[in-house]
């Protein structure tokens, strides 16, 4: 089974840089992502993986998602995750039956945009360095799709705040 | 060494031009690396105290980096390779084609044991032996729910020489292979491989990891290395000359030793000059002679003790007094 989605406008705006010196006008970070659920379950291996590679590479997807049954081996792995121009990720079946976002520990993670981050890096006089950080292999990094560089806003319940917003850096 | 090089160099299978660079350390000291002029200016104007050399050791990092990830490009294309091996269905896996066999060779001598792992999975996900060179599928043991089994060796391998040695083996560990020949091949090969990733080995070190052997190969070999191993006095004295510093192809290999390898730093990135120390004239020592502190013992690093100070002073305020009368 395979899925096609385009991104919005508003994921576009959240994808594009800020206009610099060398590249007055940048085009959004973003493009088709294709879903491709892989039927075999077992004997999964760097084939499989270089096929879909293929696949993404060839109809120009900006992200191609290899959804399986069992694990991958790892050179599968780096192999997906060195296919160049196009970015690689990748699911067992079993991780997305339940949805973690939803569950109470998980608090909102909301991605700023490169405006909203320079915004906020200016409100607190830091560099991004500066921020709390986060990791790209964290569950709720993979479930969202970040990027290394970028900055996420969370906000959850605090019993004497009401609300508490706090900031990652995704590294 | 160029022309041993080029055998091997012309068996890579990779579209990757850079990926060359990581086997053969020589092809970083392209010109194409040099910084061009306006590359210099733009380096230089975002960076107020930098100096070109900045720019030559950032330039070294970055394409030190660069080599690494293409050599990891190439380890997994070799692995695609390897897949397809050997060329025939029907192929003895004791006897493999001379052509199968160079390849399977020259592919492998970038691996580690770790890449060589991730090959046998490979191949075993594709339902076929570990072994490279075996076109055979993995055996199915009986007995699928059992997770171990009992492994018994040869009549006379157990302790004391008498009955079969036993041991308790994982069955996933039995099932990367065709047959117990097969399993001894590839781990034959497998402890050949150095746990050195490829950007970090040397020239030196090049040459003795090519050389990787097939299990039939080294034992067709065996009964000849006895008779070698024999060191006599002229090449002892031959080795002692090569631990001479001065001479500028040592000089070179251990700049390859440090990863000096770019173009700034040729002769290495430490300059080193061994001179003598010059000295002005010959040293002259002199008997100790006789001072008159030493009488009462001298001092003991400068201090000297309460009763020495204590009759010191006395003997000094008797000498005052005849003085004065």
């Amino acid at each position: 089974m395979t899925i096609q989605a385009r991104p919005t406008e508003e994921m576009k705006m959240k994808y594009t840089a800020l206009p610099s010196k060398s590249n007055p006008n940048p085009q959004p970070d973003c493009g088709t992502i294709y879903v491709e659920f892989c039927p075999e379950a077992s004997g999964l291996g760097a084939k499989q993986v270089r096929g879909f590679n293929h696949t993404v590479a060839e109809n120009n997807f900006h992200t191609g998602i290899f959804i399986t049954q069992v694990p991958l081996s790892p050179t599968a792995v780096r192999m997906l995750n060195i296919n160049p121009g196009h970015l690689g990720e990748t699911f067992q079946e079993q991780d997305l039956l339940v949805n973690i976002t939803r569950h109470e520990l998980v608090p909102k993670h909301v991605l700023l945009s490169p405006e909203e981050k320079a915004k906020l890096l200016q409100r607190y006089r830091l560099k991004e360095s500066q921020l709390p950080r986060m990791q790209v292999s964290d569950p709720v990094a993979r479930y969202l799709g970040l990027r290394r560089g970028q900055v996420v806003k969370i906000i959850r319940k605090s019993e004497t705040a009401g609300r508490y917003a706090s900031y990652r850096w995704v590294i | 060494m160029d022309t041993q090089q080029s055998p091997s160099r012309s068996s890579l299978k990779t579209s990757l031009p850079s990926a060359y660079a990581a086997v053969n350390a020589e092809q970083l000291i392209g010109s194409s690396l040099q910084p061009s002029h306006d590359e210099q200016e733009k380096y230089l104007s975002g960076r107020p105290r930098a100096t070109p050399q900045h720019l030559g050791v950032a330039l070294q990092h970055a394409h030190q980096i660069q080599a690494q990830k293409d050599a990891e490009t190439m380890i997994l294309d070799r692995i695609i390779d390897l897949l397809s091996l050997p060329s025939s269905p029907s192929a003895d896996p004791a006897a493999p084609s001379a052509a199968d066999a160079h390849a399977f060779k020259s592919a492998l001598h970038i691996f580690r044991t770790g890449d060589y792992d991730s090959l046998i999975m490979e191949r075993n996900n594709e339902g076929n032996c570990g072994y490279g060179l075996c076109p055979r599928e993995y055996r199915n043991q009986r007995g699928r729910n059992q997770t171990f089994q009992f492994k018994w060796g040869a009549k006379g391998s157990g302790p004391g020489g008498r009955g079969r040695s036993m041991d308790i083996v994982p069955r996933d560990k039995l099932e990367k292979w065709c047959s117990d020949e097969c399993a001894e091949r590839a781990l034959f090969i497998r402890v050949q491989l150095t746990e050195q990733p490829v950007w970090e080995r040397r020239a030196a070190d090049e040459g003795r990891s090519t050389s990787i052997e097939l299990l039939e190969e080294a034992r067709a070999k065996r009964p000849k290395r006895r008779t070698q191993g024999s060191t006599s006095a002229a090449a002892v004295a031959a080795d002692l000359q090569k631990m001479n510093l001065q001479d500028p192809e040592r000089a070179h290999e251990l700049a390859m030793e440090r990863g000096d390898t770019s173009l700034p730093f040729r002769g290495g990135r430490v300059d080193v000059q061994i001179k003598e120390k010059a000295q002005s004239s010959t040293p002259s020592a002199s008997a100790p002679q006789w001072r008159p502190e030493d009488a009462k013992g001298g001092s003991i690093e400068g201090y000297v003790p309460q009763d020495r100070r204590d009759n010191d002073a006395m003997d000094l305020d008797q000498g005052d007094l005849l003085d004065q009368i």
